[in-house]
């Protein structure tokens, strides 16, 4: 019986915000279309990346308290943001630096338990109802700070995807840092197939989903969370309690990798009493399927997901 | 005749190089405008030094296969590159021919 051929791809992975983007194309098309699709995730990076020194969000937080001028996909970003933080009721916040910076993820070593009253100052500085957008202009509070963490990565691989196409690719896939995996496909390959890890062990994969044309957004902890006194504490936050968020892990799937890593990680952040109000707002608004692993295990899943029970 | 007392003279003479020297401030401004002509003489001379030397002399050969000037020589030339992005390009990774595997999800970032 004949075997057959599987198709070929180059592909080259480069370490694009502080992760491993891998971007993968038909061996027909040339090296050179590859490097340029780089230079695309690149610029956004260096454009609006929070962390990156002359940036719009960057510029933003320096400017904090004053209007700062930015450009329409900037305003388009913070306007769906906040759309999806006023229906997750304020625990998705990307003015979250201050709870962030108080529970030490950007430092060493010295982690120790937030005071209640350090939670409770750091907590009135994170609020998006703060970020005032008019026109092509926006203000933070004067002590606010705009972190992009959740965001930029998923929003570059959008524009990504979209110069590959306007070159004629229509069959690709982009894995930024394995929590954003975007794809394109054609008749000649109509899915890419993608591993989830398990959401407490990292090394165990289930198999069974398949993306079409598709973004598929992973949130969790297990990589990322501190040690204090023994016990693990991960970095996505509820902005309301300032607490670690209570769930293992959650994923989606949209059509939109910048939607789908938004909603990915409000999801996270919503604590299981509001939840299903939460995802009935947000489906009124927003086409996408997900999972949900809660701290008690508990599996919430739509369809394409039904594999993971 | 007038007579003046030796320790009048003494005391005279006393008060004169004590307004002179007795002032700190005086003695160092003296010290200073002596190095400033020191150093202004210093840098005249290493001016005068450099501006006396020949200009280098590069000689260049024409190709005439390629109708173009060389020049042999080590020289420096300003290139005004434009807006390149030299973040993509330093340490740039191989492109490698992959099959259509299944690609790995992680939360890692």
């Amino acid at each position: 019986m004949l075997q057959k051929v599987p198709k070929q791809y180059l592909a080259q992975t480069r370490n694009i915000f502080h992760c491993n983007c891998k971007i993968k194309i038909p061996i027909e098309f040339s090296e050179e279309l590859l490097e340029r699709a780089f230079e695309v995730l690149e610029e956004i990076d260096l454009k609006y990346n929070s962390y990156v020194s002359g940036s719009y969000f960057s510029c933003i937080n320096e400017n904090r308290g004053n209007w700062t001028p930015i450009d329409q996909d900037c305003v388009e970003m913070i306007r769906m943001i906040k759309k999806v933080s006023l229906i997750t009721k304020g625990h998705y916040d990307i003015t979250c630096m201050p709870l962030l910076q108080l529970w030490g993820f950007y430092k060493e070593n010295n982690h120790s338990l937030p005071k209640k009253d350090e939670l409770a100052t750091a907590l009135e500085k994170v609020n998006f109802r703060s970020i005032a957008i008019e026109g092509l202009n926006v203000k933070i509070g004067a002590e606010q700070e705009i972190i992009t963490g959740s965001f930029i990565k998923a929003f570059a691989v959008d524009k990504t995807i979209a110069f590959l196409k306007s070159h004629g690719v229509a069959d690709a896939i982009i894995n930024a840092g394995g929590s954003t995996i975007s794809s394109l496909n054609d008749a000649s390959h109509t899915a890419w197939k993608i591993n989830i890890p398990d959401a407490l062990s990292k090394d165990v994969f289930k198999t069974g989903l398949q993306i079409n044309s598709q973004t598929f957004s992973l949130s969790g902890s297990i990589d990322n969370n501190l040690l204090i006194d023994g016990k693990k504490y991960g970095h996505i936050l509820d902005c309301i309690t300032g607490y670690p968020a209570e769930n293992l892990q959650t994923g989606v799937l949209t059509k939109s990798a910048f939607l789908g890593d938004v909603l990915s990680t409000a999801l996270f952040t919503v604590p299981a009493t509001i939840r299903d109000e939460v995802i009935a707002e947000l489906k009124q608004h927003f086409d996408f399927d997900y999972f949900i692993i809660d701290n008690d295990h508990k599996k919430i899943v739509t369809e394409c997901f039904q594999y993971l029970r | 005749m007038i007579k003046i007392k030796t320790e009048y003279i003494a005391l005279y003479v006393l008060g004169i190089l004590l307004l002179l020297f007795g002032q700190r401030s005086f003695w160092e401004s003296l010290l200073k405008e002596a190095d400033d002509k020191k150093e202004a003489l210093k840098l005249r001379k290493e001016a005068e030094e450099a501006f006396s030397q020949k200009f280098e002399v590069q000689k260049l050969e024409y190709d005439s296969v390629k109708r173009i000037w060389k020049n042999n020589a080590l020289y420096f030339q300003t290139i005004h590159t434009g807006s390149i992005n030299f973040k993509a390009l330093k340490n740039k990774p191989k492109t490698v021919v992959e099959t259509n595997d299944d690609e790995n999800a992680s939360e890692s970032s």
